[in-house]
């Protein structure tokens, strides 16, 4: 074990340094109470052996210290304290001290001190590294539950949370923010005609497709079975309307068969919705006003880009047949 | 002349005379041969000088403590005896110097309810209790 010697004394300190050394342990040492705490902090001792009456920090102060860190390792405390002072070795365990010896020291006392001081810091690690574990785990769950497993993409329960921070800022600062639903055209006939497998590997690509055309800071997630949502913060006219077109570009770029499909490849339709800076709908409003621009950009003939009729948006429909046909 | 055991030094008043048990039978030793027993074990099994180091280190620190306590005393400031007789004390007890511990110990005592009066007297006789400590842990080391 590394254990800190303090004491200022130098012929107690000498002494219990050749005590510690030749147990085996590795040994420092200091000669005041503040030493001793900032060689806690830096040196990260396994044990402390300290004396209590020293100048500066004393040894019940430094004991206290050493208690109200919430670092997380565990420092083992021992305190040496006279003949004559049993209140002090009282005084200094009720404060957190793990364990006392009497003074002068006697090398055969720290010896059986020491393997009780072993002992404990050993389950004091395996405690720490099971708890770092078990966060570890718990956020790899945390993320797992809010993660489609096909696509990757952030699924109903990590949109849920997603709403409620944005609502929070909508009301706090007064933030805007754009949504886009996205939706597979034809996708039931997909499944028909190719199989479920080719349904799921189309899933993938176009997921992968909406993820390049987003930038940093934009939320993509799996809403249905082939639908997708997209939440774009601080991006309104026309910063979300591009990019929901250039996600439509690219899914029909990457001409996927789908014969159902007039122009014979996998396309999408997407409804976009826009709150504005200082609005205060609710978000669920926003969503359904993005429900609606899809259902209008189905009823126009697919693969393409509607947006709300309330959002002060420059008109997505005339974009669309600028680059409809690539 | 009484001949006094070292636990009624606390007792000692002006006009009093202190013979030190050990002084009337040398016999009785200056170290308790445990302590510097198991000292010189931990310094072999180690292989270094520990005793040479402490004899040192105590002998500097105990020159030190003796004039701090003169200079307490001339200025009646029995704090500073507390502290200086509690360090010494602390550092004898490490290398058994029974004789010493004893006389510390009174020092401390009746300074701690600010009582200086024997202080001179217990002051000289911890000098020579310390040129006897300086003489026993002569065997054990070249400094001494």
């Amino acid at each position: 074990m590394r254990i800190l010697v303090v004491d200022d004394d130098p012929t107690s300190r000498l002494i219990a340094e050749a005590a510690v050394r030749d147990l085996g342990h590795e040994c420092f040492s200091v000669s005041d109470g503040d030493e001793a705490w900032a060689a806690v902090q830096s040196g990260r001792p396994d044990v402390v052996l300290s004396d209590w009456m020293m100048p500066g920090l004393s040894g019940l102060e430094l004991c206290q210290r050493i208690r109200s860190r919430t670092t997380g390792e565990y420092t083992y405390l021992i305190l040496l304290t006279g003949q004559r002072s049993l209140d002090h070795a009282l005084e200094g365990m009720s404060a957190g001290a793990d364990d006392y010896l009497i003074k002068p020291l006697d090398p055969g006392d720290l010896q059986v001190r020491l393997i009780a001081a072993a002992r404990v810091t050993y389950l004091h690690t395996q405690l720490a590294r099971q708890r770092s574990e078990l966060e570890a785990l718990n956020t790899e769950l945390t993320s797992i539950a809010r993660r489609d497993q096909l696509t990757g993409l952030g699924n109903r329960m990590a949109l849920q949370e997603e709403f409620e921070k944005l609502e929070a800022r909508v009301t706090r600062y007064g933030h805007r923010y754009s949504i886009a639903l996205v939706d597979i055209d034809n996708f039931k006939s997909f499944n028909d005609c190719y199989g479920h497998q080719a349904g799921d590997q189309a899933l993938r690509a176009v997921a992968d497709q909406l993820r390049a055309a987003a930038r940093k800071g934009d939320s993509l997630y799996r809403y249905g079975g082939e639908e997708f949502l997209c939440v774009f913060p601080e991006r309104a006219v026309p910063g979300g309307a591009i990019a929901v077109e250039r996600m439509r570009v690219g899914v029909q770029k990457l001409a996927i068969s789908h014969a159902a499909n007039a122009i014979g490849v996998v396309t999408i339709s997407a409804g976009l919705s826009i709150l504005d800076p200082g609005a205060t709908r609710p978000v669920n409003e926003v969503l359904k006003e993005a429900d609606e621009a899809l259902y209008r950009a189905k009823e126009l003939g697919r693969n393409r880009v509607e947006s709300a009729l309330t959002s002060t948006s420059l008109n997505v429909a005339t974009m669309n047949t600028e680059s409809v046909r690539l | 002349v009484a001949l006094a055991p070292l636990g009624v030094l606390t007792q000692v008043r002006e006009g009093d005379v202190i013979v030190l048990a050990h002084q009337a039978h040398p016999a009785l030793s200056v170290l308790d041969p445990e302590i510097i027993n198991r000292l010189r074990r931990l310094g072999e099994g180690l292989n270094e000088d520990l005793l040479e180091q402490l004899t040192v280190l105590f002998l500097t620190d105990a020159a030190v403590q003796v004039h701090d306590l003169r200079k307490a005393i001339a200025s009646a400031d029995a704090v500073a005896v507390v502290g200086s007789a509690h360090a010494l004390r602390g550092a004898s007890a490490n290398l058994g110097a029974i004789g010493l511990v004893s006389i510390c110990s009174s020092l401390e005592a009746d300074a701690a309810d600010d009582d200086l009066s024997s202080a001179p007297r217990l002051v000289d006789a911890l000098v020579v209790e310390l040129a006897r400590v300086r003489a026993a842990l002569s065997p054990h080391t070249d400094a001494a």
